[in-house]
């Protein structure tokens, strides 16, 4: 038999951490409830969750705090919630480590959506079978560097090619657009760094999406970031 | 200026205007020997009365004391100081037995010239400002005296004296008189700018308070309308239909909040748009993930210039595809059917094009002016369009306040064209050298 799947759940207000113990329901998880940033550290320590998830708006701590407090020991995923004008917050929590982020009020089943996204990929954990990711009509091969879609070799250039590989490695987690910023062009000095990433995922789209303008991987998280989306 | 800037200003004009009477005193002392002890202390004592006036906290002090002095130095029965309110109405300080009747005091007010009230009840209006009072009443005994005061161009109070015997207006009154005119006026401007200060204030703070208000609400309605929402899908799950509705209530409320948040933001100046260089096609690729949810089977059809790969436009990301999304709410809400809503980009030269064409009912000429205003909804327009009205005004405010503009066109064939212009922009714009640490907006 295999063992329940443990969710701790950081909320202050016991209407939302009602409503959100009936959405997990279909999960069958123990649902651990903390009020505060000290609780849910605490209880985080002691229950080993196989996932967090973690209002941004606390009353002792900084949402982001308790996310970087937690990174320091734990890979628990970290679902935040918050809200449509709290974007500043939001990129903090996930510059901090947090996973994902749903708005409130949020629709159940993009929540379910992406918890279910969450716990997929911490259950995959470890190393990666196949050097291909192939989602649709794409298909990236890590080892040989090559991107076909539809079966026919499509030209990147090599800041395309290190952009598309650091999301699709992370599909499905939406990557701040200071994470991709890091990770592609690896602190050189360049202009305007947000106006050339968004130039960078138009070409990118024009050359992998089908319907550049209705993407199908690579979409926008307004104001946050970018998120590779796999079929 | 500030307020403590103009208050500095009047202080030192009032210390330029005592020393101007004071060397004026002065030369007429050395010349007539015999009056120097006594002018010596007529200076004296106005001099420290404008320093007493002018240092006083608040400006009815000022005034109070000023109204003493008249008494003290013209052997005046009582004096008042009245001033005007921002209603046009009047307050007055000074002596509390002071006169009463608000006759002369409305005359002098009004007209900006000095009343005698003489003997026996006559009122009797000086409109040579420069002439000498004893002149101008030529033996006439005066029981009051109103003597406008200015502030600018302006009269902004006056000086009302009382002499139950009659005034004597010799020329050592006349000028202890002209003194106190003088400090009045500049106590009572200074009761006005307290005023302004004060009503300033009231209104800064009632903004922060509106601001704090709409913050507060928009949160504390989220936590009810996710616990909505999640009950909402139980119902679902138990096979009742009007969860969906439910659902759908719990967006629209949620929709609303947000459009008065970001119209309170909009009217206040709380909006601090940051415009950066990005491409069309990304404005295009958020708007469209936002609203083809709701659009369902309706298509919207996208056009992109078709000599430009890369379109480019100075936009701040996040407020701009706001505007896109209101105007595709606004057209699938005001354009019933099935038929498809064209979003089409086009350069123009300097600028960018974004319109959403449809081809619902257009816009009657009569309201072609209001349809951007706030909460203006057509009198064709459904009444559960699921909708505060504010929409297109949003839309406007946003974009006018980066530089763009929305504005509506009559489509050939019928419907509605609305276009949302912003600051064209080339790849050159994308390259101000900068240090390279990434610095997010």
């Amino acid at each position: 038999m295999t063992e329940r799947l443990r969710v701790l759940l950081v909320d202050d207000e016991s209407q939302i951490r009602r409503a959100v113990t009936h959405l997990l329901e279909p999960l069958h998880a123990t649902v651990t409830a903390a009020v505060s940033g000290r609780d849910a550290l605490t209880l985080a320590a002691a229950e080993r969750p196989d996932l967090i998830i973690l209002d941004l708006g606390l009353p002792d701590m900084d949402g982001t705090e308790v996310c970087r407090d937690l990174r320091k020991w734990s890979n628990a995923p970290v679902l935040v919630l918050t809200a449509r004008d709290q974007d500043h917050d939001t990129i903090a929590a996930l510059d901090a480590g947090a996973d994902d982020f749903v708005s409130k009020p949020f629709s159940p089943a993009a929540f379910l959506a992406r918890v279910r996204a969450l716990l997929r990929r911490a259950g995959r954990s470890g190393e990666r079978q196949s050097p291909v990711i192939a989602t649709g009509e794409l298909s990236i091969d890590l080892a040989s560097r090559t991107v076909l879609r539809e079966g026919r070799p499509v030209h990147l250039t090599p800041t395309e090619w290190e952009l598309l590989v650091v999301l699709a490695t992370h599909g499905g987690k939406v990557m701040t657009h200071r994470q991709l910023f890091t990770r592609v062009w690896q602190g050189r000095e360049h202009g305007d760094a947000q106006a050339h990433l968004r130039v960078h995922i138009a070409h990118l789209r024009q050359k992998i999406e089908q319907d550049p303008v209705r993407p199908r991987h690579l979409q926008t998280e307004i104001g946050v970031g970018y998120r590779f989306v796999c079929d | 200026m500030r307020l403590e800037e103009r208050l500095d200003a009047i202080v030192l004009g009032a210390f330029l205007v005592t020393s101007a009477v004071a060397s004026q005193l002065f030369h007429r002392i050395s010349a007539e020997g015999e009056l120097a002890r006594e002018r010596a202390a007529e200076l004296e004592s106005l001099a420290s009365l404008g320093m007493r006036a002018m240092t006083a906290v608040h400006a009815r002090d000022a005034l109070q004391i000023v109204s003493v002095s008249v008494r003290e130095h013209l052997g005046a029965t009582g004096c008042r100081v009245h001033t005007l309110t921002d209603g046009r109405g009047m307050t007055s300080a000074g002596d509390p037995d002071g006169p009463e009747n608000r006759e002369p005091v409305t005359l002098a007010m009004q007209r900006g010239m000095r009343v005698a009230v003489l003997a026996g009840g006559p009122l009797r209006v000086i409109p040579d400002q420069m002439e000498p009072l004893s002149v101008a009443l030529g033996g006439q005994v005066a029981r009051r005296l109103l003597i406008p005061l200015r502030g600018g161009t302006e009269v902004i109070g006056v000086l009302d004296v009382e002499g139950e015997s009659g005034l004597v207006l010799d020329s050592a009154n006349a000028r202890v008189l002209d003194a106190l005119v003088y400090y009045a006026a500049s106590a009572a401007e200074r009761a006005r700018l307290e005023r302004a200060g004060a009503r300033l204030e009231a209104l800064q703070g009632a903004e922060e308070m509106r601001a704090a208000v709409l913050a507060s609400v928009s949160h504390d309605l989220r936590t009810p309308l996710t616990t909505i929402k999640a009950l909402a899908s139980q119902l679902h799950v138990m096979g009742d239909d009007r969860s969906e509705v439910i659902e759908q209530e719990a967006d629209r409320l949620n929709r609303f909040v947000g459009e008065m948040l970001d119209m309170s933001r909009l009217t206040s100046g709380g909006f601090v748009p940051r415009p950066e260089v990005a491409p069309v096609e990304e404005l295009v690729v958020g708007a469209l993930q936002q609203v083809e949810g709701s659009f369902g089977e309706r298509r919207i059809d996208v056009r992109m210039p078709a000599h430009d790969p890369l379109p480019l436009a100075w936009m701040d990301m996040t407020h701009t595809v706001r505007i896109v999304v209101n105007l595709l709410e606004n057209a699938r809400k005001y354009s019933p059917g099935e038929s498809p809503v064209e979003l089409v980009v086009e350069s123009a030269g300097a600028q960018m094009h974004i319109s959403v064409c449809d081809r619902g009912p257009g816009i009657a000429p009569s309201e072609v002016n209001r349809i951007f205003d706030a909460l203006y909804r057509p009198a064709t327009a459904r009444a559960d369009a699921g909708s505060a009205g504010l929409g297109l005004a949003i839309a406007r405010g946003l974009a006018r306040a980066q530089g763009g503009d929305v504005v509506w066109t009559e489509r050939p064939g019928g419907g509605s064209i609305f276009t949302l212009t912003l600051p064209a922009a080339t790849v050159a714009d994308l390259d101000p050298p900068r240090p390279g640490i990434f610095t997010p907006s």
